[in-house]
């Protein structure tokens, strides 16, 4: 069924295209009957196409003498480009690696914030062009005028909290750029500035000034922000005094411990001191609030005993008996004192023996880790050291003022008992007596 | 720290002065400490030297003359009053010496504590860097006994004169008890 309609099909445009050729022939025969029969028609249309013929001769020729020509140009030229060509793309080549570099090179370099264009990037240039040269030259001259220059300009920089906002900025030719305060650091990309963490204090205070246009000197890393880095990694006086570890904070806590006693018992000797002032200007009413006029109402109970050695005696021993309660805690301040640099030094020899325990175990890889291990041990002898000088101060002041005041005590002492004696009224001839018994020299 | 780049007119420090520049740079801040120590323990010792020779003097004077005044020179109460003045007398002239002593032993632990500071300078500054310079660890280590040096020398020297102060002393403690005595006897004779 389906392959009689083929064939139906396939027999159609055959039928059309036999019929097809039957009627071209048709018109050919017809056509040359007509020429045949009209011979002038005939002439002119063969008049017509030898002009056409010949036109297109002339045609031919003319190109042939211009490709000709052409071909000499090229040739020229080509012998041209081979006696120059060389040079010029030894100068290309050299152009394009050299502002390859200069951009590579500049890439963080601070004249590209607010500053100058790069040249152009020339390694898929063709042919060098004049204008390569031109524009190479004209850009590394403004660059180097730009590293002259001191430009004042509003961006934005991120804080130490990481808060971006709009600052006023003086860049200082390719050195450096700084806030008012804070020096800068390139961020990653090009756009963000961002502040360079503990700025130390006087850069910041240099900075600052010179920002408002106070001073004209400033303060710049010229070592491109390695000095900042290890500035910032160098740690502060807390870290150092954390360093220390265990033994520091026993050293300081003791240290603590002996100025506060001493402290305390100065304050006690300064009252005591006052008080005693006061009994001195006043020696008839005797108070019991200080040693003097404790001394001196113990020896006027003693008052009627005859013999001059028995009351000195007695007044020895009071004096005796006032003096532990001023010397009170300058045992334990100077101990204290023996103490620390002692203790400093143990801290540091143990910090030692752990960083070259590590050595020992981890090889000497790494000096700067034996170097940081040394330098912490190291700070607990500090401390010591530190701790010890206030303290020796300490017992100076106390062991001075103490003494002071005992002498105080037993000379007025004496010379009170001296002068009661000589006020005797039957007291003379017996105490020479026994005066001459003894007449040495003390 | 970068160099201050400074267009004013630079610190003109005097030529005299310039050694103890040079020796502030190579010791550092304890050094300044170790010798404003040195400053006081000297000027101490010498304020008492011309407290012995001037003030000193005219007390023990007006002391003697004191005592030549006096009616009874034999009593036991006369003599205990001689002793509690004279050892007044002689306990202000001493007053001061615990303060020197003080200093001179401050020196030596100062000048331990700027070689210690010095070394740790010198260790942080060998963990920051990359290279171990030996020859920049050895200048700074060398750097850093300087301060022992400094205090050690002024403790040296501040012995001596603690030492001789002490001696004297003692020994115008003596005389001051012969000059008493004798001055009796003069008047006895």
């Amino acid at each position: 069924m389906c392959i009689s309609t083929n064939l139906q099909a396939q027999s159609e445009p055959l039928t059309t295209l036999r019929a097809e050729r039957e009627a071209a022939e048709a018109r050919d025969r017809a056509r040359l009957a007509e020429l045949l029969e009209d011979r002038d028609a005939l002439e002119a249309a063969l008049e017509e196409a030898r002009a056409a013929h010949g036109q297109a001769e002339a045609r031919n020729s003319e190109l042939r003498a211009e490709a000709e020509a052409l071909n000499e140009r090229q040739a020229e030229l080509e012998a041209r480009q081979q006696e120059q060509g060389d040079d010029l793309e030894a100068i290309l080549a050299s152009l394009a690696q050299h502002s390859g570099e200069l951009r590579d090179g500049l890439a963080d370099s601070w004249l590209m914030v607010q500053g100058a264009g790069l040249p152009p990037r020339l390694d898929d240039a063709e042919v060098l062009e004049l204008e390569h040269l031109e524009a190479f030259a004209d850009s590394l001259v403004a660059l180097t005028a730009d590293t002259a220059r001191v430009v004042r300009f509003e961006a934005p920089v991120a804080a130490a909290d990481g808060e971006i906002a709009p600052r006023e900025v003086i860049r200082v030719g390719d050195f450096t750029a700084f806030t008012d305060g804070h020096l800068l650091r390139r961020g990653v990309d090009d756009r963000a500035l961002s502040v360079v963490e503990r700025t130390p204090r006087e850069v910041a205070a240099s900075l600052a000034a010179f920002h408002a246009g106070e001073s004209r000197s400033l303060t710049f890393d010229p070592t491109r922000g390695q000095v900042m880095a290890a500035l910032a990694q160098r740690p502060s006086l807390l870290e150092r005094f954390h360093q220390g570890g265990a033994v520091g904070y026993v050293v300081v806590g003791l240290g603590a411990i002996g100025l506060l006693v001493a402290l305390l018992q100065y304050a006690y000797l300064l009252r005591v001191s006052l008080a005693m002032r006061r009994q001195l200007r006043d020696l008839t009413t005797l108070r019991e609030d200080n040693p003097l006029g404790r001394v001196l109402l113990r020896f006027g109970a003693l008052r009627d005993d005859p013999v001059p050695e028995a009351l000195e005696a007695r007044l020895d021993e009071a004096v005796l008996a006032e003096l532990p309660r001023l010397e009170r805690g300058q045992p334990l301040v100077k101990l204290l004192a023996a103490v620390a640099p002692l203790l400093g030094l143990l801290g540091t020899v143990t910090g030692m023996i752990v960083t070259f325990q590590a050595i020992t175990v981890f090889g000497t890889g790494d000096p700067q880790l034996m170097a940081g291990g040394i330098s912490q041990a190291l700070v607990t002898t500090v401390l010591g050291l530190i701790t010890a000088v206030p303290l020796l101060f300490a017992h100076t002041a106390l062991a001075g003022r103490s003494r002071r005041l005992a002498g105080l005590v037993e000379g007025q002492a004496s010379a009170a008992l001296a002068e009661q004696l000589e006020q005797r009224p039957h007291g003379p001839d017996s105490i020479t007596g026994s005066a001459r018994r003894d007449p040495a020299l003390a | 720290m970068g160099p201050t780049a400074s267009p004013g007119v630079p610190a003109v420090i005097p030529l005299w002065l310039e050694p103890l520049q040079r020796l502030v740079e190579a010791g550092g801040s304890v050094l300044v400490v170790i010798a404003l120590v040195a400053m006081l323990l000297f000027s101490l010792a010498l304020e008492r030297v011309w407290y012995f020779r001037i003030t000193y003097r005219r007390a023990r004077r007006a002391l003697i003359a004191r005592w030549m005044a006096r009616q009874d020179h034999l009593s036991w109460s006369a003599l205990t009053l001689r002793e509690a003045w004279a050892r007044e007398l002689i306990g202000r002239l001493r007053r001061p010496l615990p303060w020197l002593r003080l200093l001179v032993a401050l020196c030596p632990l100062l000048g331990l504590l700027g070689t210690v500071t010095g070394m740790i300078a010198v260790f942080d500054s060998l963990a920051m860097t990359d290279t171990s310079q030996a020859r920049a660890m050895a200048d700074g280590v060398a750097r850093a006994t300087l301060p022992t040096l400094t205090g050690m020398a002024v403790a040296v020297v501040g012995l001596l004169f603690t030492s001789r102060l002490e001696q004297i002393i003692r020994r115008e403690d003596q005389r001051l008890h012969d000059r008493l005595a004798r001055a009796v006897e003069d008047t006895d004779a």
